[in-house]
């Protein structure tokens, strides 16, 4: 086999690894918001399909989804319609390709993994817009506008409380920063390690400007349904609507697996040092742990989804650039000095 | 002439910690409430698995005690919206019964035809689920045998 096919052989397989775990993903946490939103409204959520708790209704309502009418008005712009989420999905699968999930199943191991999940999420934001403004939709274009004025107001707050992790273990790499948390027999992640309140400081910063950046409640502003009928999506049917909507939920996930691997300790879980390096018991596991952990982080989003109301533009604003970066900057120089400390002891 | 402004209130002095702290303070009680809420036993109803208990006085679908009825028509011309049809022969005491027939299209649950009945032979029962595709089945046949009985009450 020449070497240029075996590299588009191991493309595709990522790809179709990739894009079924996404798909298996999202439809899961779909039910889990859907429950959560019942049980914490004290209604129990889907019920009917597939028996136990309704856990087919995800599958019953894509499968729904792909056999809508796809729409597009006469007024709309037709490239920018079609592209918008075409780039929100492809943005949201390549955010997966540098998350480590077990010691060695990363697909692409990027020296700049951080780096590149924020400048693929920073794109996703150029998709929303483009979906605003080529509807033909004077709500969908103010879902996009509000989306161009909310972007500014948290990607540096959300930059910036990524750097003290990445000063800790120095380097940008998830996998390289995952290994680093391996001590103390699996357990001595970021927010357990020397650096512990470093973590626990930048970590509430990162969740609330990850929670902006996925457009969560409550900073919904660019959807939000009870003001603008759908925002950016108004005008979406069929399967490019659900190109948004798993969109949404991968990022989810690709924020909380950030959060994971960085403050959490990603695949590491105690008693990991027992078992031998590489064998399938310890893959399955690590795996196990990085999906349950990552998880974890998404039941908090919904959580807080459903428990704060979404706040006006002028509110978020505010909270971006009054509070968060200016936090964000100092978190950024308490790290510096505490691992410049660190330093000094250990020299 | 222009109106006197009102006084205005001293606009509140924020304190850029103490904001912060009040909001870290709100947002964890309302977090711990929801996951408070979590737990709880939901209120819902399995619909169609579990039924409602209906109390007795509820106005459902009609019931009629056809050994009682006299076919004195009071009831349907008490019935405001006129659906209630009835039709029979009387062959001295007996009566033979050809209809008795209530249109739930036009029927607005309103239980004036239950209080003129001089035998209380015509009620509204607790039954309230009545689900169709074709129209002509709201038109609610009452009678359980029709003509003459074929045998004695006993």
């Amino acid at each position: 086999m020449p070497g240029w096919l075996l590299t588009v052989w191991a493309a595709v397989v990522a790809m179709v690894v990739v894009f079924t775990f996404l798909t298996i993903m999202v439809m899961f946490s779909v039910w889990m918001e859907r429950k959560v939103a019942g049980f914490i409204q004290h209604r129990v959520g889907p019920m009917r399909a597939g028996g136990f708790h309704g856990w087919a209704q995800s599958i019953a309502d894509s499968i729904k989804l792909l056999f809508k009418e796809d729409l597009i008005l006469i007024g709309a712009d037709r490239k920018l319609f079609q592209i918008a989420p075409a780039l929100v999905m492809a943005t949201a699968t390549a955010m997966f390709v540098v998350l480590p999930f077990a010691p060695g199943w990363q697909v692409a191991d990027a020296d700049l993994g951080v780096f590149l999940i924020l400048a693929l999420a920073s794109v996703t934001t150029i998709g929303v817009i483009m979906a605003g403004w080529g509807s033909y939709n004077k709500w969908s274009v103010y879902g996009a506008m509000r989306e161009a004025a909310q972007v500014a107001s948290y990607e540096i707050p959300l930059a910036l409380s990524l750097i003290p992790p990445i000063l800790h273990y120095g380097t940008f790499s998830l996998a390289t920063a995952t290994e680093a948390q391996a001590g103390w027999g699996g357990m001595q992640w970021y927010v357990f390690s020397s650096a512990a309140p470093v973590a626990w400081l930048s970590f509430p910063l990162f969740f609330i400007a990850a929670l902006a950046e996925n457009k969560r409640a409550p900073f919904d502003l660019p959807e939000a349904e009870s003001e603008l009928v759908a925002g950016f999506h108004t005008e979406y049917t069929g399967i490019r609507f659900s190109f948004f909507f798993l969109e949404e939920y991968a990022a989810m996930f690709v924020m909380g697996a950030v959060g994971a691997a960085l403050w959490f300790g990603g695949w590491n879980f105690p008693g990991i040092h027992l078992l031998e390096p590489g064998s399938a018991l310890l893959q399955v596991l690590a795996l196990f742990a990085f999906v349950a952990k990552a998880m974890a982080l998404v039941f908090v989003m919904m959580w807080v989804r459903w428990t704060v109301p979404r706040l006006r533009i002028d509110q978020v604003m505010t909270l971006g650039y009054k509070y968060l970066t200016p936090l964000s900057m100092a978190v950024v120089l308490i790290a510096a000095f505490w691992e410049f400390g660190l330093h000094l002891i250990q020299d | 002439m222009a109106l006197p402004t009102p006084p205005r209130e001293p606009a509140r002095r924020h304190h850029y910690l103490g904001d912060i702290l009040s909001t870290i303070h709100s947002t964890a009680k309302g977090m711990a409430l929801t996951m408070r809420y979590l737990w709880r036993k939901p209120v819902t109803m399995d619909y169609p698995k579990e039924k409602p208990v209906i109390d007795q006085r509820y106005r459902g679908i009609h019931v009629l005690d056809q050994q009682l009825c006299i076919y004195c028509d009071l009831c349907a011309k008490a019935c405001p919206v006129d659906c209630i049809e009835m039709d029979a022969v009387r062959h001295g005491k007996e009566i033979e019964w050809k209809a008795f027939t209530l249109d739930y299209q036009k029927c607005m649950f309103c239980e004036l035809c239950v209080y003129p009945c001089p035998k209380d032979c015509f009620i509204q029962g607790t039954e309230y689920s009545m689900v169709s595709e074709d129209r002509n089945d709201f038109v609610h046949d009452l009678l359980t045998w029709k003509g003459l009985r074929e045998e004695e009450p006993s």
